[in-house]
């Protein structure tokens, strides 16, 4: 029971505990993106609010610094974190400022409202020094981590330690391509860099992804994926020249790539990668977190031209393609099908369906594909088949026709049709008897189109908050009812002992007998001495032995007291102290009633003994 | 302390200083068919401003348009999730309720068209029980089997009588009570904070272990609902059905209700 106890008690502690940090207030942080920038340099302000019920947070507002041009509105993201397994929504606002007033300044705090209520973030201090002025930091190997595995970011995927390098010297610069005018961030950037910015539909375009690094060195963790909503998009090995010198603003800086991905324009247009956004950790400033998002990419994306389109050209088949088919077997009946498998080998985005023949009396089933796509030297390129299966609802000997695939080669910018011829296959009639041919297939309806019209406004809605119930309300109201009672039977009872015990050390015989003999010691009359010694001596006797003597005769007393184990010397002192006690009571002029009362206390402090 | 977070599309105003009302843009943009802006506008508009069922109504259907008519990956995917959020935040949503089930189909379809495979989500015995009522439910019900309980070892004191009797039974029934309640009120609290609703926005999906290694079995199909839990780097706890696992957070949409 009592370990019982103790392990739901443990259990109550660890229940109300953990949810502890789920019901905190809002967290609210203020991070800044640099500690020391030049003028003209921008920064980043970032107020972050981790909350865990209610409202989302709104009004985000910064009070524009004096010396500093605050760049539109903020840009509001929401997300969610996780820390210790509990989840919490993330809520944050991001100013751009540029500097442009030397000295150190106190930015003041972003604030947002919650509920009505306002929450400040805190001030921070930034120094703006004149261009060309801030200082090179000297950086420590291993960028000050204290080691390879330390650091605040576990599950590091990509380990750069060995990609600190030494403060770059000023070498003839290479990658001009990667050069820029000026930067973005004045310690880290990210920029994705395109292989062309004009492509057709289906095309591949392939985007490079590089940290810029100055005075710092740096730790990341995977990106978060640009959105790349009109693209489709697959990964790429990364080359082995990972790093490269360049000059951005005219200082050197390290480029470094981290990830490579093709990807293939879905539709013409002007469209936009959207950015891609890293966590990072910098050293050599002391160890800063934050996160980095780079440019977005602006591809002109146009369709290959109209005049030479093949007919049955789809729009996105862009490479260069083989086509390979295999039917089997080369007979069957009516109703039975065939296998048609077609294979596309080649560079570039491989067809995602085909174009097959129609033919009377011959049905084509949806394919089943299987592919094998990889990247050389980052061109993709493999092969993808179609296993169709074939059924004939007549007679005969059918030629399949040929399978085409129109393409647009774009090194040629031209397009190529291949071609593959299937053969014929014969079909026997249905043996007399058999079931006939299933039906083709409908045309497939269009559900999407049931969907209705958009609602025109925001109806009036009251938001449920559940936020359940608050664990210390529970674990009280449910263990207390019991507990009480079980309490409240337990003290009752421990009462009831007391009670009894008291009483039963009122009622002793022994402790009645130690009060007679005090009474005869106060008693002035010699009758009453002598009564109150024969009442002590009559309590001893019962507490030594148990005997009620009172009920005996004095001739009976003797034995019985013998045989309750007291001594014979002491039984017939006993049954003689009685006589004498009772004679002194009537006659108290006897010889020896004095010294009744001291010869009872002698022998019953015998007794009780 | 790392802090892991998606990322979604941001629209900020060309207009200095200037708000714009983009639920409103963006049901003009869907009424005249420019699913691309709609759906700008209708996601800034979720990122800027409290949850509303109709507002997650029209990103459904500016979602599930696009795909109608100029399909990307994961359109379908977003659309369910936007209405799952709409029929979360009110539900009994009739018209949510069907875009939902239409979406589902479509997917379905078009699964099939391609021969890929059913996949078939079976909650597990802990979910399906823990799912029969909510936290505070369990909670209550766990107060009144605490009190009931105390009842009983009262009426147990009384010496004989009918009172005595219905002690005898209602203790130790009140006190099984409890002792099931109080768990499943714990269990529903841990799962209500530790893990949240979401739903697939990738075409298919395969699970895979915390290092990113592909689990094997049948992918999860677009669209389909699933519990996450934390986040750790790139990847984020999956739940589908009884299987475990962790899947790219950029392929999960965590359903906003608020």
């Amino acid at each position: 029971m009592t370990a019982a106890l103790r392990a739901l008690s443990l259990l109550v502690v660890w229940l109300v505990a953990i949810p502890g940090w789920a019901q905190a207030a809002p967290e609210v942080s203020t991070a800044l993106s640099a500690e020391v920038v030049e003028v003209d340099d921008s920064v980043t302000l970032e107020l972050s609010v981790i909350y865990s019920s209610g409202p989302i947070p709104q009004r985000p507002s910064l009070a524009a610094p004096d010396g500093f041009v605050v760049h539109g509105p903020p840009q509001i993201r929401r997300g969610w974190v996780s820390r210790n397994g509990v989840t919490r929504d993330l809520y944050q606002a991001r100013w751009q400022l540029v500097a442009k007033k030397v000295g150190t300044h106190q930015l003041p705090a972003p604030t947002v409202q919650i509920e009505g209520r306002v929450v400040t973030g805190e001030g921070r201090n930034l120094k703006v020094v004149p261009p060309g002025q801030r200082a090179k930091r000297q950086r420590q190997p291993f960028g000050g981590f204290g080691g390879f595995l330390s650091g605040p970011m576990s599950g590091l995927d990509i380990d750069l330690r060995d990609l600190f390098p030494p403060e770059p010297e000023e070498l003839t610069p290479t990658g001009e391509e990667l050069s820029l005018t000026r930067a973005p961030d004045p310690h880290v950037f990210l920029r994705i860099v395109p292989s062309k910015t004009k492509a057709v539909v289906g095309e591949q375009i392939t985007l490079d992804y590089w940290a810029y690094m100055r005075g710092v060195a740096l730790r990341h963790g995977q990106p978060r994926e640009a959105p790349l909503v009109d693209f489709a998009r697959m990964d790429l090995d990364l080359p082995r020249q990972r790093e490269v010198r360049t000059r951005v603003g005219g200082q050197l800086w390290i480029a470094q790539r981290f990830q490579r991905v093709a990807v293939f324009p879905l539709r013409a247009g002007r469209l936009e990668t959207g950015r891609i956004e890293l966590d990072v950790v910098l050293s050599g400033m002391g160890k800063r977190e934050m996160t980095r998002r780079s440019n977005t990419v602006v591809i002109e994306v146009e369709e290959p031209p109209e005049a030479g389109r093949p007919p049955g050209y789809q729009l996105g088949d862009v490479g260069r393609f083989k086509l390979t088919a295999n039917a089997s077997p080369r007979e069957t009946i009516v109703g039975e099908t065939v296998s048609v498998v077609a294979k596309v080998t080649g560079v570039g985005q491989l067809p995602s369906q085909l174009a097959v023949p129609r033919r009377q009396g011959v049905e084509w089933l949806a394919p089943e594909k299987k592919q094998d796509i990889r990247d050389h030297n980052g061109r993709i390129h493999g092969w993808r088949t179609f296993g169709y299966a074939v059924r004939f609802t007549e007679s005969g000997t059918h030629d399949l026709g040929a399978i085409e695939l129109p393409y647009f080669d774009p090194d040629k910018r031209a397009y190529e049709v291949a071609r593959v011829d299937l053969g014929e296959i014969r079909v026997k009639p249905k043996p007399a008897g058999a079931a006939p041919p299933s039906a083709g297939p409908d045309d497939e309806p269009d559900p999407l189109a049931s969907l209705g019209a958009p609602r025109p406004t925001l109806s009036a809605y009251e938001p449920r908050r559940d936020d359940g119930l608050d664990p210390r309300w529970l674990w009280s109201l449910a263990l207390a009812p019991s507990l009480t009672v079980v309490a409240g039977g337990a003290f009752a009872r421990g009462l009831t002992v007391l009670r009894e015990r008291r009483r039963q050390r009122r009622d002793d015989p022994a402790a009645l007998a130690r009060r007679a003999l005090a009474e005869v010691k106060g008693a002035a009359d010699p009758r009453d001495a002598a009564a109150a010694a024969e009442r002590a001596l009559h309590l001893a006797i019962e507490a030594a032995t148990g005997v009620k003597a009172r009920g005996l005769l004095l001739t009976e007393l003797g034995p019985r007291l013998r045989d309750r184990g007291l001594e014979e010397p002491t039984a017939d002192e006993v049954v003689g102290l009685l006589e004498a006690l009772g004679t002194a009571r009537f006659a108290p002029s006897e010889d020896g009633a004095d010294d009744l009362p001291r010869r009872t206390a002698a022998l019953s402090k015998k007794l009780l003994a | 302390m790392k802090l892991s977070i998606l990322a979604f599309l941001v629209i900020t105003s060309s207009a200095a200083g200037a708000e714009v009302d983009h639920f409103t843009a963006g049901v003009t943009a869907l009424s005249e068919g420019r699913y691309d802006k709609a759906i700008a506008h209708l996601e800034a508009h979720a990122d800027r401003s409290p949850s509303h069922p109709d507002a997650s109504f029209n990103r459904g259907l500016a979602y599930a348009m696009r795909a109608r008519e100029d399909p990307r990956p994961g359109d379908l995917g977003r659309a369910a999730a936007a209405f799952e959020e709409a029929l979360a935040m009110r539900p009994g949503d009739a018209e949510a309720e069907h875009a939902l089930a239409v979406v589902r189909g479509e997917v379905t379809r078009r699964r099939s068209r391609e021969r890929a495979p059913g996949v078939m989500a079976r909650p597990t015995l802990d979910r399906l029980v823990l799912g029969l009522a909510s936290e505070r439910t369990w909670g209550l019900l766990a107060i009144a089997a605490s009190f009931l309980l105390a009842i009983g070892l009262v009426l147990r004191r009384i010496r004989e009588g009918a009172l005595h009797l219905t002690g005898i039974l209602l203790a130790p029934i009140a006190g099984a009570a409890l002792v099931l309640l109080l768990p499943l009120y714990a269990g529903a609290r841990h799962l209500r904070l530790t893990t949240a609703p979401a739903v697939l926005v990738a075409r298919e999906a395969y699970l895979t272990d915390a290092e990113g290694t592909t689990q094997g079995g049948d992918p999860i199909p677009e669209a389909a609902r699933l519990e996450i839990g934390e986040r750790t780097g790139r990847l984020v706890e999956v739940r589908y059905g009884e299987r475990e696992g962790y899947l790219p957070a950029e392929h999960v949409r965590r359903l906003r209700v608020r």
